[in-house]
């Protein structure tokens, strides 16, 4: 069963991918969050982003890159915060 | 008894100091000695650039946890008595307060870096990110005060 991942990209992470967000569906019933990052490194390019470390939000909370994505997952993924 | 403390926190669109703080002095009860509070406004000038507006995005549910996880946090681990943290969204004009945060405690010490310390978890744990709009273009702010550009679309 294919895995569904709904990822929102935040800031400069937008500006750098071109979308607001989408729907990823992978071919796989596993997937951890390491292989989608970089599934998305090679597909917007993202080592040419400023952002030297990303944040990732897996259902709001901060995942292991080897801990394996839940099906449909909110995932966020945006620069460094900037509050105040 | 200790009476058990209160958090109160939020993303929204217009910072009201006088209110707040009205609200939470009215909270609090006879045993807080002490109550502290900072509020962060918009500069109008930075890297000698003038600067028209800020735009503050966030990621709801998870923006507000993070204040809630602060808050909590800071009153179980200091003894505060109460914590209120109220952040901008949006787009927010030099002048304009985009913070607020109050502390109370039984006496001034944990008032004082209770405040601190949340003050500096809210700069940098918070998830909110901000686009500084400014004469000389629109810039990301990456972190504390690191400035991309922003690509037109």
């Amino acid at each position: 069963m294919p895995l569904k991942l709904y990822v929102k990209y935040v800031s400069v992470v937008r500006d750098q991918v071109g979308k607001d967000q989408e729907v990823i569906v992978l071919d796989k019933e596993k997937a951890t969050l390491r292989e989608l990052l970089q599934l998305l490194y090679e597909k917007y390019r993202l080592e040419e982003s400023p952002v030297e470390e990303l944040l990732v939000l897996v259902n709001g909370k901060r995942l292991d890159p080897d801990e394996y994505l839940p099906d449909e997952s909110q995932i966020i993924i945006a620069p460094p915060v900037s509050g105040g | 008894m200790a009476q058990k403390g209160f958090i109160r926190v939020g993303f929204v669109e217009k910072i009201e100091p006088a209110q707040l703080l009205s609200d939470f002095l009215g909270s609090l009860g006879t045993e807080a000695g002490a109550v502290t509070i900072f509020t962060g406004r918009i500069k109008g000038n930075m890297e000698g650039k003038k600067v028209n507006s800020l735009v503050y995005e966030v990621a709801e549910p998870y923006s507000t946890q993070s204040l809630e996880k602060i808050a909590r946090e800071e009153l179980e681990k200091n003894g505060l008595l109460g914590i209120m943290i109220y952040h901008k969204k949006g787009e927010a004009f030099p002048g304009e307060p985009v913070l607020f945060i109050a502390v109370a405690s039984v006496s001034r010490k944990e008032a004082v870096h209770g405040l601190y310390t949340v003050l500096e978890r809210v700069k940098h744990e918070a998830y909110v990110w901000k686009l500084e709009k400014r004469e000389d273009g629109d810039y990301w702010i990456i972190g504390g005060s690191k400035r991309v550009p922003k690509k037109e679309r």
